[in-house]
């Protein structure tokens, strides 16, 4: 794991104990406690950690596009763990692997404020720094006030969020990095 | 009847933060240029009203999550005016430690992401990086360099959280700060790089004769102290800004534009630095920017660039020398009864000089403020770059035209949000 970028990334609790060249996968929350729902994504990071000690490094970062390319460097698998707002029902659980050319509601070429996850990782994968696979799990919100609370739906529904990484983590097929 | 054409860009790209711009050419004849700030007005100065003089280091640093150092620096330098509060050297180091972060990350983004795509006939740095990679990796390394030193210093990367009115909550040991020394001569390295990259590009023909304004010292390149100096002769007290510096609304924008001393134009930022401060650059940002051909001064917005990658090196080197002589403070921060007072601080965001003034209650509530940032001061400068830039170019295709305006502006490194007070382009050519 890179120094790089800890203004906003910390570890989540435990994380694991590397060998010389194991399979690296990267759990990394993102989000904002101080947003309501926004943190859902750190709280099931910090739940994760010691689950996974030894099994995989986890994350909490604020989200910053630019600096997570910094922090996902050189994983095998990265998995990402986000609040989402689609429309549907608070709690309701996504997941996703977005490829390299996955699309963005973000613009390549906007301005800085539309450089977004998505396009970040296009940028990774044009730099040749991009995790090998990247699994994305979000959790629907609704309430992402300043200062708020996260809301009774999706406290409901992060157990069923941490347990679907656990899985994710289980049954990764990652092999060593060759070389 | 005289040819008219109108180019339109109703989102500009790779500036911080949203707004538009609009051309109207009649004949050979360029009619407006509005450079359209349609952000939506944030009135942190409205709502500073009321509150706590300590407050306004951590709440005007939300204007912006690329330049909050300067809102931070510049409130406090105020608010310490008022107070009459002196800072420790120490914390005077930290604070520059923590502004050098600041300068680091902003420019490496801006030339490596937003401008030298321009400049190589890419749309984004994502189309720029299949072909180099190795340059746009090492911008990323550049901007982690200076966010990692805001961390270090500023509790975080972006909205530092140490910086307080009187000092700084927690002064890191020596200790605390060389761990950055190694990947700081790392970054110099790369700045320097840098600037001998830039330094290759093909710039378009443009002469500026705005007045240059900066902050300077003689004993260092100014970043977060100083008189204001210009090319005109001011020599000024922040007290003083008052005087000789006016605010305007403009009808097209909802950034406040500013006239200095009845000039309806002057330039801020890094042309106008290096240009001012010359002297007190240290000899590996001059030789840089000697062998990527830069003179004394620079007056060609276009190599703005060039002269963002020199301040570049010259902020890592200044973050190394700060480790070398940096010594804790005794006391982190100082504590000062509030009075009835007025206060003037700025400092040089990295877009330029940034102006802040509070008038305090005898409780220490803010009675009223006035915040004045460098991309609504530059307003009028890029206005004026675009017509004359437009006017010699009428016989480029409108696609063409379009691209080199957006560049134009893209020159300032504008930061809308920050201005808010900002891009969409609309060039129209009638008749």
């Amino acid at each position: 794991m890179t120094s790089r970028s800890r203004g906003a990334c910390e570890e989540a609790g435990t994380t694991s104990e590397r060998g010389a060249s194991p399979p690296r996968v990267l759990v990394v929350g993102l989000g904002n406690d101080d947003r309501g729902d926004d943190g859902a994504g750190l709280e099931a990071a910090r739940r994760l950690a010691p689950a996974l000690a030894g099994r995989a490094e986890v994350r909490a970062h604020a989200g910053e596009p630019v600096d997570l390319i910094g922090v996902w460097g050189e994983a095998d698998l990265l998995i990402l763990i986000d609040a989402a707002r689609t429309g549907r029902a608070a709690g309701t659980l996504h997941r996703f692997e977005p490829g390299p050319d996955a699309p963005s509601g973000g613009r390549l070429g906007a301005s800085s404020h539309a450089f977004d996850l998505l396009v970040a990782l296009r940028l990774s994968h044009a730099l040749g720094t991009a995790p090998r696979r990247t699994v994305v799990h979000a959790i629907e919100g609704e309430r992402f006030g300043f200062g708020a609370s996260r809301c009774g739906a999706v406290e409901r529904a992060l157990p069923q969020l941490v347990e679907r990484v656990l899985d994710e983590v289980r049954r990764a097929p990652v092999e060593p990095a060759s070389g | 009847m005289a040819e008219s054409r109108t180019l339109r860009v109703d989102a500009l790209a790779r500036v911080e933060g949203e707004g538009a711009m609009t051309v109207r050419v009649v004949g050979d004849r360029v009619e407006t240029v509005h450079l359209d700030i349609f952000e939506p007005p944030r009135f942190f100065e409205g709502f500073l009203r009321g509150r706590s003089f300590l407050e306004p280091p951590d709440i005007t640093a939300r204007i912006c999550g690329i330049c909050p150092v300067a809102y931070q620096t510049s409130s406090c330098n105020a608010i310490e005016d008022a107070l009459g509060l002196e800072v420790e050297e120490g914390v005077r180091d930290l604070r520059r430690l923590l502004y050098c972060g600041e300068w680091i990350q902003s420019h490496a983004l801006h030339v490596h992401l937003l401008h030298a795509p321009d400049f190589l006939g890419y749309e984004s740095a994502i189309h720029m990086a299949a072909d180099h990679a190795d340059v746009v990796q090492r911008g990323l390394n550049l901007k982690a360099v200076g966010n990692d030193l805001m961390e270090g210093v500023g509790g975080r990367a972006v909205h530092p959280v140490n910086v307080r009115v009187g000092g700084v909550y927690r002064a890191p040991s020596r200790a605390d700060l060389e761990a950055f020394r190694d990947a700081l001569e790392r970054a110099l390295e790369d700045a320097i790089a840098t600037v001998a990259w830039v330094g290759t590009f093909d710039f378009p023909e443009l002469h500026q004769e705005h007045p240059f304004v900066a902050l300077h010292r003689p004993d260092r390149y100014a970043i977060e102290d100083g008189r204001l100096i210009s090319s005109t002769g001011l020599d000024l007290a922040p007290h003083e800004w008052p005087e000789h510096f006016e605010e305007r609304q403009v009808e097209h924008s909802t950034a406040l534009h500013a006239v200095m001393d009845g000039e309806h134009r002057y330039l801020l930022g890094p042309q106008a630095r290096y240009a001012l401060n010359h002297d007190q650059l240290s000899d590996v940002a001059r030789e840089a920017a000697y062998a990527a051909g830069l003179g004394r001064e620079c007056r060609n917005p276009y190599q703005s660039i060039v002269v963002r990658a020199v301040e570049t090196v010259e902020a890592c080197h200044e973050a190394l020398a700060i480790l070398d002589r940096y010594e804790p403070p005794e006391r982190p921060y100082r504590e000062a009864e509030p009075r009835e007072a007025t206060g003037h601080g700025w400092s040089e965001a990295p877009r330029g000089l940034l102006y802040h003034r509070y008038d305090l209650e005898a409780d220490g509530s803010i009675r009223s403020c006035t915040i004045v940032p460098p991309t609504s001061q530059n307003q009028a400068s890029v206005e004026d770059d675009l017509r004359r830039f437009t006017e010699a170019h009428l016989h480029l295709p409108d696609d063409e035209l379009q691209w080199r305006c957006e560049q134009a502006i893209r020159n300032y490194d504008p930061c809308i949000s920050c201005a808010t007070h900002f891009l969409n382009l609309t060039i129209e050519r009638h008749g």
